[in-house]
């Protein structure tokens, strides 16, 4: 865990600080960290502006590896972590781009030993997720032809309409967009908390800057109002259902399911903001300040979960009846977490959900009404695991009886959470900052 | 070499389609991974037409190796349990007909789908340029029926094998378009992948059984 960890934030630290294309002197001597790198005549480029995701997706595995030990994963977690994550890096700087789809599914085959373990009662979601985002590479790489014959023939409509169902088709299959999210709730019930939820936070994201490195590649598809569309529909109905589903759902680890349903929605919504109009385009830094506090909460709830699962073996809310009073600071823990994810105030969710909404109000009201919804769904779910966890008829005393190191990490983590809230200005400018870099805005 | 290759189209996609059809229908995982080996030769005569033979014989190996895994890994694991498994998993019943119905009924689908392919075969060798009827139909049929492989079943083993049949369907067409080196090499790397993750998900299943 240690090793993992220190790699991880050591390479966030070279990625940081190491300049690319530049001579660094050390001495008597000098060398020079190349841009580009030769794979089997494909190139891997890393420009100064994707330092930024590098650093970003470092340091989420670096956090991610601290509590692997703690949440009591498998053995396999941190190397297999590693090479996810090293995987989802090629992806996003490999050239031609689109090779990325390939990349995607290697790590996507490289988290199933992680996430399916040998004491598992069922495996439907691990094979769904696994079905599901293999089928969408086929889509990209497909697209990928197809978009290379709309460049030849830019006023080929209906080839361009073509290529662009094949793109829907693919990221919505690889994202998880209605109807093809139903691998979510099923992996979540069924995997260990903590690997689901770094798989929760690590694929969609990645995915989610491999579709916005498309829509940098073809300009064209930031005009097009097909794009508006979908991004907006689809956000529609990822936010609807998740609230929807979440607010009956009776499996705390499913709610952490139908919770990254809201949240993918919200993500593409975002991105949405910056469609259509080029003015608009800073907007997508909304995307990118909504992945500090999902990181944070995902983690949070993936721990807090395995805290209360090593005790009580089934997570449904039937079996979780009084349980925070013999394991409080998990229970708080997760419930603090669900309500960062919906935005609470004084939580680190609050700036950036309520930025969203107030964006997403002026440019199209109905779809800020669902998104609304979608967490009202979550809340209620959150309030309901709360009532269920502190309820208890016998009257246990209230008692701590997580490990030390769980305690530890969190209250660290809860700290973190309330402090971000507090305190945005010191987070949120500089997640922005590099926003801007990454998608070249104000240069 | 090419004009022999040609000859062998036709009996390619007829390879293809019988062997997706047994996939489809069988039950017992040995004939299942043989079937699929010989799939795999299909595939492989089809991809063939366009690229290199010794590019195209990547599909093959990797489609046999990948075969090779799948039974690896299930011949490790204790017979009886995975007998039973397959029951659990296929939602067997005591009734000695319902085998018999369920093949029915898969192979009556799989001859629908069939029969889809083959209307829309010819749209696809209009929208993708140098690609034949026969390869159109091959990769639709595996594609297709693949698809129905992934619905009917939540055995990993069937589950993988229908996979293995929609990618490998996807690869021909994909050969067609794209002739470089490291597609072909990434892809089979997929194959492979996508075999240990089952060779992993069946050893793991049965060590739970156990």
């Amino acid at each position: 865990m240690l090793a993992g960890t220190i790699s991880s934030l050591l390479l966030a630290i070279l990625a940081w600080t190491l300049p690319i294309g530049e001579v660094i002197r050390l001495g008597f001597w000098s060398y020079k960290i190349s841009e580009t790198m030769t794979v089997l005549g494909r190139r891997l480029i890393v420009e100064p502006n994707d330092q930024s995701i590098l650093v970003f997706l470092y340091l989420g595995s670096a956090f991610w590896f601290a509590g692997a030990k703690t949440a009591r994963v498998e053995t396999q977690f941190i190397s297999l972590g590693t090479g996810i994550t090293a995987l989802l890096t090629a992806a996003l700087i490999v050239e031609p781009f689109l090779y990325a789809a390939i990349l995607v599914e290697l790590a996507v085959l490289a988290s199933i030993p992680i996430l399916a373990t040998p004491r598992q009662e069922s495996r439907k979601g691990i094979l769904r997720f696994l079905t599901f985002q293999t089928l969408g590479m086929p889509f990209i790489l497909f697209s990928g032809w197809m978009l290379a014959g709309v460049e030849a023939n830019p006023g080929d409509i209906a080839l361009a309409g073509q290529a662009a169902v094949m793109i829907a088709l693919g990221f919505g299959l690889m994202l998880g967009i209605f109807p093809f999210n139903t691998w979510m709730p099923m992996l979540a019930k069924e995997a260990h908390p903590y690997s689901a939820a770094f798989i929760f936070y690590i694929l969609p994201v990645a995915v989610c800057l491999f579709g916005l490195n498309f829509l940098e590649r073809y300009t064209w598809f930031y005009a097009s109002s097909w794009l508006l569309v979908f991004l907006r529909l689809s956000g529609f109905l990822l936010t609807m259902s998740g609230g929807f589903l979440a607010f009956f759902e009776r499996h705390v680890g499913k709610m952490m399911g139908y919770a990254m349903m809201v949240e993918i929605g919200l993500s593409l919504l975002a991105i949405s903001l910056g469609v259509g109009d080029s003015q608009n385009k800073p907007l997508i830094a909304w995307f990118f300040g909504l992945l500090l506090p999902r990181g944070l909460c995902l983690g949070l709830w993936g721990l807090s979960l395995s805290t209360i699962q090593s005790r009580i073996r089934d997570i449904n809310i039937t079996s979780i009846v009084g349980v925070a009073r013999i394991l409080p600071v998990a229970s708080f823990s997760l419930v603090l977490a669900i309500f960062t994810l919906v935005g609470f105030p004084l939580t680190a969710g609050f700036p950036v959900h309520l930025g969203l909404w107030q964006n997403l109000a002026r440019q199209f009201p109905i779809v800020n009404f669902t998104a609304l919804f979608g967490t009202a769904g979550l809340v209620a779910g959150g309030v309901r695991t709360l009532s269920v966890m502190i309820g208890d008829e016998k009257q246990v005393a209230w008692q701590t009886t997580e490990d030390w190191d769980q305690r530890l990490l969190l209250i660290l983590g809860c700290c973190a959470i309330i402090i971000i809230g507090i305190f945005p200005q010191w987070f949120y400018p500089t997640i922005i900052r590099l926003a801007n870099v990454y998608l070249r805005i104000g240069l | 070499m090419n004009s022999f290759l040609d000859i062998l189209a036709l009996p390619a996609v007829i390879i293809v389609g019988i062997t997706s059809l047994i996939l489809l229908i069988g039950r017992d995982w040995r004939w299942s991974i043989a079937t699929l080996s010989i799939q795999y030769l299909g595939v492989f005569l089809l991809v063939a037409l366009n690229w290199p033979v010794l590019l195209a014989v990547i599909k093959l190996i990797a489609g046999w190796m990948a075969g090779a895994v799948l039974s690896m890994g299930v011949t490790g694991v204790n017979q009886n349990l995975m007998e039973k498994l397959s029951k659990d998993f296929n939602g067997e019943r005591d009734s000695p007909l319902a085998p018999l119905s369920g093949r029915f009924f898969r192979l009556s689908t799989g001859g629908m789908v069939g029969l889809v392919v083959i209307s829309v075969a010819t749209k696809v060798t209009d929208f993708i340029p140098g690609i034949s009827i026969e390869q159109a139909l091959g990769a639709l049929l595996l594609i297709g029926i693949g698809l129905l492989q992934l619905c009917f079943t939540y055995n990993p083993i069937f589950v993988l094998l229908g996979l293995l049949t929609v990618l490998s369907g996807f690869e021909i067409i994909y050969a067609v378009v794209e002739t470089s080196t490291l597609v072909a090499g990434l892809l089979a790397g997929v194959t492979l992948g996508i075999s240990i993750v089952g060779a992993y998900l069946i050893t793991a299943s049965l060590e739970e059984v156990e």
